[in-house]
C-alpha cells in the first residue's frame, strides 16, 4: 500500500520550479510599499528634509507640508521656515510655496536632478512662534569659518589696539600722577645713575694711573741737557763730531718713543673720556624709559589716530564676515571641489569605499539646474517684489563644470526697502575654492540701529535713511571684503561713561546729519588687514583729539618734569665731575706731549747744527792743509787748485 | 535561532525534500548572507527565494551562517572589490556604463564590499550548489539509512505513537 507520505513525495517531484504561492508575499510586499509611498512617504520625507536642513543651517528648519508625485515627477513643499542662526526667534527666510520638477530617468540612476524649481511667496525676517535654536555640535578641528574668524579677530584687534579709547575713561579724575608712585631705587633712571657712577669712578682711577706714566720733568730736563751738552762741545776731529751726532740721534729716538707713548696714552684716555661722557648722557634714555613706564601705568593713549570707525563698527563688520564665512564653509562641505586629474573620487563610508565613475555628459548625483524665485507684494507686510534665479547647485561642481549662482532683485515697499540685490557665486569647479557674496540696497530705513554698544562710546541711530553695498570674496586661503554705505537724515542717540566723551559726541553728532562708511578687509587667512573709515569716526576722532590732545600733552609734560626733577640734579653732578676729571687727565697729557715734541725739535736742530759745524770744520781743515802744502812746495807757475 | 534552524534543517535532510531544492536554498541563503542589505540585488535574491522552489529552511540556515562569516570576510571583500573597481583597466568602461544605467546604481556595485561580495558569490555559487548536493546525498545514503536500520527507529516505527505523529505531520502539511 502506497503511503500518503510517499504519494505526496511523488507529487512534489512533479511540481514546477516556481512556487506560485511565493508570489503572495511578494505581492503583499509591493502592496505595502505602494501604501507606504502613497500615505507615509511624504511625512517621512518632510521629517528628513527638516532634519537635513537643520543640520546644514545650524538652526531649525520647519516645513508645513510636502507632496511628492512620481507620476508627475514633481514635488511640492509648503510653509518653509529657515531660522536665522544669529537670532533664533526670527526666520532668515520664509517661503510659502516651492515646486520642484525632477527628472525621473535620473532617479532610476540614483541621481536627483531638478530641472526646474519655482519659489513663490518669499519673506525675510519674519517672527517665529518657537525658538529655532539648535545646540552646536563640537567640531572635529578648525574649519574654514574658524580660520576666517581667528584671522579677522586678530586683524581687527591690531587696528583697535591703536585706539585705546577705554583709557580715556577716568584718566583725568583727580591728579593722575597721584596714582603713580614716585621713582624708586629700582627705576631705570636710578639704576642707570648707579651704574654710571660706578663707571665714572673706575674711569677716573684709570686716568689718574695713566697720567702717572707720563714722562716726568726730570726726564725731560735730562734730555734737554744732554742735547745741549752734545751741541756745546768743540770737537777737534771729525770722529768727535760723528759721535756727537750719534748721541743726539740716540736722544731723539728715545724722545720719539716717549712721544709715541704719550700719544697712545692720549688716545686711550680720550676714548675713555668720550665713553664716559656718552654713558652719562645715556641717563636721558633711562629717563625716557621711566617716562614711558609711567605713561603706560596711567594708560595714556597716544592719540595718533585719524578715525575711530574700527572701534565703532569693527565688531559689526566681523559678525557679517563670519556669517558669510559660515555660508562659504557650508558650500565647501556640500559642494566640494575635486582635485585636478582625479578620475575617481572616493568617499570613505562606514563599510567599504564608494568609487565614483564619472564620464562625459553625465549628471552628478545631485543637481538643481534652475530655480526661479518669485514673490509679489501682498497684504502681508513682509512680502515684497522678489525676482531671482538660482542655478547649477550640485554636489559635484567639477563634473558639471559651472559655478552655482544666485541672483535676486527685491523691493519691499511696505518696509520701504528699494533696490535690494543679492548676488552669490560659488565656484568649486577647479582646484581652488572661490566664493563671492554680494548684497546691495539702494534705499532702506534704519531704526534703532546700535552702532557702538560696548566700550566708552555708545551710539545708536534712532532713525536714518541708508544706502549700502557689501561684497566679500573668499579664495582658498585668502579673502577680500569691501563695504560702502551712506546714511542720511540721521537722528542719533549717544552716550558715554566719560563726561568729556559725552560732550564731544553731542557736539559732533549735532552737526552730522549724514555720513558715509567705507571699509575693506583683505589679505591671507594668516594676516588680514582692516581698513575702516567713516565721516562719523573721523569727526569723533578729531573731536577727541581737540579735547584731549592738550590735556594729554600737558600730562605728558607734567610726567616729564616730575621725572627730570628727580634725576637731572644727580645727572648734573655726574657731568660736572666728569668734566673736571677730564680736564685733570687730558691737560697734563697735552702738556707732556707738547714738551716731548719740542725736545724732538730741539734734537733735530742740534743735529743740524753739529752737521754744519762738522762740515765747516772739515772745510777749514782742508783749507789749512792746502795752504801748508802750497807753502812747502814751490811750484813753477800756477797750478789749478793751488 | 541558529539552533532552531539547524534542527529544522536536520528534519529536512531526513525528509523527502529534493536535493536540488535544498542546495538552491543553500546558495540563495549564501547570497543573502554575504550581500550587504538595502541593495537592489539583495531584494531580488529575497524575491527569488520566495518565488522559486528553493528550500527556505536551508536558505535561512545558510543565510545565518554566511551572514556571520561575512563579518569576518568584509576586509577581504573590500580589498577584492576595490581592486576590481579601480585597478582593472579593462572593466573601467563597463563600470562607467553601468554607473549611468538606470536601476544599476541601486545595486551599489560601486561600493568595494558589495563588489567584493558579488565576486565571491559568483565564484562560490556553482561549487556550493554541487558540493551541498553531494553532501546531502551522501548523508541520506549513509546516515539516514543507517539510522533507519537501528532497533530504536524500527521500534518507533512499529509503535502507535509513530502513526499518530505521521498523521499530525500530514495534517500540518
Amino acid at each position: 500500500m502506497t503511503s500518503i507520505r510517499s504519494f505526496v513525495a511523488e507529487e512534489k517531484k512533479r511540481l514546477s520550479p516556481i512556487r506560485w504561492k511565493g508570489f503572495v508575499p511578494v505581492l503583499v510586499l509591493f502592496s505595502a510599499l505602494f501604501i507606504y509611498f502613497t500615505f507615509f512617504f511624504d511625512i517621512h520625507l518632510k521629517k528628513l528634509l527638516e532634519w537635513a536642513g537643520t543640520q546644514s543651517n545650524g538652526a531649525k528648519v520647519d516645513i508645513v507640508r510636502v507632496k511628492t508625485s512620481f507620476i508627475h515627477t514633481d514635488f511640492r513643499l509648503n510653509g518653509l521656515q529657515v531660522t536665522s542662526h544669529s537670532d533664533p526667534m526670527k526666520n532668515l527666510i520664509e517661503v510659502d510655496n516651492m515646486h520642484f520638477q525632477f527628472s525621473l530617468p535620473q532617479i532610476f540612476k540614483k541621481k536627483l536632478v531638478i530641472s526646474d524649481m519655482s519659489i513663490t511667496g518669499m519673506q525675510y525676517g519674519t517672527a517665529r512662534k518657537t525658538s529655532g535654536y539648535v545646540p552646536k555640535k563640537p567640531s572635529k578641528g578648525p574649519g574654514f569659518l574658524d580660520k576666517v574668524s581667528q584671522a579677522a579677530n586678530a586683524g581687527l584687534k591690531s587696528v583697535m589696539d591703536q585706539l585705546p579709547l577705554e583709557n580715556l575713561e577716568g584718566l583725568f579724575k583727580g591728579n593722575p600722577l597721584d596714582r603713580v608712585e614716585k621713582l624708586g631705587e629700582d627705576s631705570f633712571s636710578f639704576k642707570k645713575i648707579r651704574e654710571v657712577e660706578t663707571q665714572v669712578n673706575t674711569s677716573v682711577e684709570d686716568w689718574k694711573k695713566q697720567v702717572v706714566e707720563l714722562p716726568n720733568e726730570n726726564t725731560l730736563k735730562d734730555y734737554r741737557s744732554r742735547i745741549e751738552n752734545a751741541v756745546s762741545q768743540r770737537p777737534n776731529n771729525p770722529d768727535e763730531f760723528v759721535r756727537n751726532i750719534q748721541t743726539v740721534q740716540s736722544i731723539k729716538s728715545d724722545v720719539e718713543a716717549q712721544v709715541g707713548k704719550v700719544e697712545a696714552l692720549q688716545k686711550s684716555v680720550t676714548s675713555n673720556v668720550e665713553a664716559t661722557v656718552k654713558n652719562v648722557a645715556s641717563i636721558d634714555d633711562a629717563m625716557e624709559q621711566d617716562i614711558a613706564s609711567i605713561r603706560s601705568k596711567l594708560k595714556i593713549p597716544s592719540l595718533n589716530f585719524k578715525d575711530i570707525t574700527p572701534q565703532l563698527l569693527g565688531p559689526k563688520i566681523m559678525h557679517t564676515i563670519e556669517q558669510a564665512a559660515y555660508w562659504a564653509e557650508l558650500t565647501r562641505k556640500y559642494m566640494p571641489k575635486r582635485k585636478k586629474g582625479e578620475s575617481h573620487t572616493t568617499q570613505e563610508r562606514e563599510k567599504g569605499t564608494d568609487v565614483y565613475f564619472g564620464g562625459m555628459n553625465v549628471y552628478p548625483k545631485f543637481l538643481l539646474q534652475h530655480a526661479g524665485i518669485q514673490s509679489n507684494v501682498s497684504t502681508n507686510p513682509n512680502h515684497g517684489n522678489v525676482r531671482g534665479d538660482l542655478t547649477n547647485v550640485t554636489n559635484d561642481p567639477r563634473l558639471l563644470g559651472k559655478p552655482a549662482r544666485l541672483d535676486i532683485q527685491a523691493d519691499f515697499p511696505t518696509s520701504r526697502i528699494q533696490g535690494a540685490k543679492i548676488e552669490a557665486v560659488v565656484d568649486h569647479t577647479t582646484d581652488r575654492n572661490k566664493e563671492l557674496f554680494g548684497i546691495s540696497v539702494n534705499s532702506f530705513p534704519v531704526e534703532d540701529w546700535k552702532i557702538a554698544e560696548s566700550g566708552p562710546i555708545q551710539i545708536a541711530l534712532q532713525k536714518a535713511q541708508g544706502k549700502a553695498g557689501f561684497n566679500i570674496q573668499f579664495g582658498e586661503e585668502e579673502m577680500r571684503a569691501t563695504l560702502q554705505a551712506t546714511l542720511s537724515n540721521v537722528q542719533y542717540v549717544s552716550g558715554s561713561t566719560t563726561p568729556e566723551l559725552a560732550k564731544i559726541l553731542e557736539r559732533v553728532l549735532k552737526n552730522l546729519k549724514s555720513f558715509g562708511i567705507r571699509g575693506s578687509v583683505e589679505g591671507t587667512l594668516s594676516h588680514l588687514r582692516f581698513n575702516l573709515t567713516s565721516d562719523l569716526g573721523s569727526r569723533i576722532a578729531s573731536g577727541i583729539k581737540d579735547e584731549f590732545q592738550e590735556r594729554i600733552a600737558a600730562l605728558n609734560e607734567q610726567i616729564r618734569k616730575e621725572v627730570m626733577g628727580q634725576i637731572l640734579q644727580k645727572k648734573k653732578v655726574l657731568q660736572d665731575r666728569v668734566e673736571a676729571e677730564k680736564k685733570k687727565a687730558l691737560e697734563p697729557i697735552e702738556r707732556s706731549l707738547k714738551q716731548v715734541r719740542e725736545i724732538v725739535g730741539v734734537a733735530n736742530s742740534a743735529r743740524e747744527r753739529i752737521e754744519r759745524e762738522k762740515d765747516n770744520f772739515i772745510k777749514s781743515q782742508l783749507n789749512k792743509g792746502t795752504e801748508e802744502i802750497r807753502k812747502n812746495i814751490k811750484l813753477p807757475g800756477k797750478i789749478p787748485g793751488f | 535561532m541558529l539552533l532552531h534552524q539547524f534542527f529544522k534543517f536536520l528534519k529536512l535532510l531526513h525528509s523527502d525534500t529534493s536535493t536540488h531544492q535544498l542546495s538552491a536554498g543553500f546558495v540563495l541563503g549564501m547570497f543573502l548572507g554575504v550581500t550587504p542589505a538595502l541593495t537592489l540585488h539583495w531584494f531580488c535574491y529575497f524575491i527569488l527565494l520566495l518565488v522559486l522552489r528553493a528550500n527556505i529552511g536551508a536558505a535561512m540556515l545558510s543565510w545565518a551562517g554566511f551572514g556571520i562569516l561575512a563579518f569576518l570576510l568584509d576586509p577581504v571583500f573590500h580589498k577584492v572589490g576595490l581592486y576590481l573597481l579601480t585597478q582593472v583597466a579593462a572593466v573601467q568602461p563597463l563600470w562607467t556604463t553601468l554607473y549611468q544605467t538606470p536601476l544599476v546604481p541601486f545595486t551599489r556595485f560601486y561600493n568595494s564590499i558589495v563588489m567584493g561580495s558579488l565576486a565571491g558569490q559568483l565564484l562560490l555559487a556553482v561549487p556550493l550548489f554541487w558540493i551541498s548536493g553531494v553532501l546531502i546525498k551522501k548523508y541520506r545514503l549513509v546516515v539516514v539509512s543507517r539510522f533507519k536500520g537501528t532497533w530504536m527507529f524500527r521500534a518507533w516505527k512499529a509503535s502507535k505513537l509513530s502513526d499518530l505523529y505521521d498523521k499530525y505531520q500530514e495534517f500540518r502539511g
